[in-house]
């Protein structure tokens, strides 16, 4: 009845790895012995991660991307195979946000958050997903592609448009590609995890995690306190796990905040 | 590393069963080769998980009686009883049952929401002892137009019952941790791994922020 670790030996692409919720979902998947590619912008910052898992004993590389590249993908894609062999899962993690009214929002700041978190998803979706599924025959379970959306997919926030209509498309690409793949749900599944506030190095950074905004927002969550970035991790193990098999399209990590 | 079954996860820890009876405590003995309840299967994860369960069921003597959970005065005196007899525990599994031959869905309905009911404020009292979470357990494989309909039904009163008390929960320390599980597959009661497997990560509580929310598993 119980079958050990069968993540252990996966490869996973996890955009956006080097910081916040990419990872804390990084380092928990390698902590379940998946390998681990993890992207990011920064060379600086993903240079460190790939430091500190390796500590960790994780078997992980950092490589340079920017995920609004589809030319980036294609690197990013043939050196992950290169490397591992195979491809497993896909989190699609990196996303920026921008906060200011509709009217004082730039078109140029909405179209880098739209090249980011829509089309960057919208690309790693389409170079990932073949690869999952080419990969069935040595893992033998459903490989996933999670997209790393938010709560605020479904609220919207004051001063959040364009975030929040980046953050619905993705919603509404995922629903896309359930379709899509309907007939082959037994080797790739594309599913969405939806955290709430969730307390990264950028936000202590931007607004801080004792400032009286974090703690406002915090009265509005059920567990009154932000999520770390480990526990959207183990959410996205939850996810992935073979044994579970969850069967949800999206699952929540939000401390409650949708019930409230 | 971590395993993605996780024996003992719960060692050590106290669950309380509570809400469909068991295949032993239906009316009339299983019949030979009858499949388990949801909560024989339950109570057999749990037990693979290294938990104490505590058992409590709907007889009137320790849990309540259906009599019980429509009255508000003999509501808390079996919440006195049974937290009594359950002293401090770290979880609670309540377990749906499904529609019986021959009954009324609304009156299934009302038992079944009552008896949840029920055990949320268990659960939140309990919670002065411990940090006691809550996982609402329920099938989906009813078969026939009714049960499907009344099993419908129930599956929508647990997940959003489970909903409020996760929201309700905050003031309070510890916070309630309140999801709701449908199940699909027919149960027996052989423990399911895939059940073991949710069980602990949100009982063991790896997944301390996903609360309020409702889940989907094929056993």
């Amino acid at each position: 009845m119980m079958t050990g670790n069968r993540l252990q030996g996966c490869v996973a692409i996890v955009t956006g790895g080097s910081t916040g919720i990419g990872y804390g979902c990084a380092k928990a998947l390698g902590g379940a012995g998946v390998r681990v590619v993890i992207t990011a912008r920064t060379e600086a910052d993903g240079r460190q991660a790939e430091a500190d898992f390796t500590e960790l004993g994780f078997d992980v590389a950092y490589m340079p991307q920017d995920v609004g590249s589809e030319a980036d993908w294609e690197r990013i894609t043939g050196e992950t195979l290169k490397r591992f062999g195979r491809l497993d899962f896909l989190v699609n993690n990196a996303g920026i946000s921008h906060l200011s009214p509709i009217e004082e929002t730039p078109a140029e700041t909405l179209l880098s958050l739209v090249r980011v978190n829509l089309i960057g998803a919208y690309y790693g979706l389409k170079h990932c997903v073949p690869l999952i599924a080419d990969s069935y025959g040595e893992r033998g379970f459903p490989g996933m592609a999670v997209n790393v959306s938010s709560v605020l997919s479904r609220t919207g926030q004051d001063g959040a448009s364009a975030y929040c209509a980046t953050k619905g498309g993705m919603a509404g690409l995922n629903r896309a590609y359930e379709r899509m793949l309907a007939g082959q749900a037994h080797r790739v599944q594309v599913k969405s995890l939806l955290p709430g506030y969730t307390m990264t190095p950028q936000v202590d950074k931007a607004i801080g995690r004792d400032s009286p905004l974090v703690n406002q927002l915090a009265e509005t969550i059920p567990l009154r306190r932000w999520a770390e970035p480990e526990e959207i991790g183990e959410t996205l193990l939850m996810m992935l796990d073979p044994v579970i098999r969850l069967e949800d399209r999206e699952v929540l990590a939000d401390g409650g905040f949708l019930a409230s | 590393m971590a395993d993605s079954s996780p024996v003992d996860a719960l060692g050590g820890r106290t669950v309380v069963l509570a809400g469909e009876p068991s295949a032993g405590e239906r009316e009339g003995a299983p019949l030979a080769g009858e499949p388990g309840t949801l909560r024989d299967q339950a109570e057999a994860c749990l037990t693979a998980l290294g938990a104490r369960t505590v058992s409590v069921g709907m007889d009137g003597a320790v849990g309540p009686a259906i009599a019980d959970l429509k009255v508000e005065a003999r509501v808390q005196a079996a919440l006195e009883r049974v937290a009594a007899f359950v002293g401090s525990a770290d979880a609670l599994v309540f377990v749906g049952r499904d529609l019986r031959d021959g009954e009324r869905v609304a009156d299934f309905i009302e038992e079944t929401i009552a008896s949840y009911h029920f055990h949320l404020k268990l659960a939140k009292r309990l919670r002065v002892q411990a940090a006691t979470d809550v996982v609402a357990l329920a099938c989906s494989s009813a078969t026939g137009e009714e049960a499907a309909l009344a099993a419908d039904i129930r599956n929508g009163a647990l997940r959003q019952m489970s909903l409020v008390a996760a929201s309700e929960g905050g003031p309070m320390q510890p916070p309630l941790l309140a999801n709701a599980v449908t199940v699909s597959g027919q149960p027996t009661d052989e423990p399911s791994a895939s059940l073991i497997a949710l069980l602990a990560r949100l009982l063991a509580r790896p997944q301390g922020y996903v609360t309020g929310t409702s889940l989907s598993i094929a056993l």
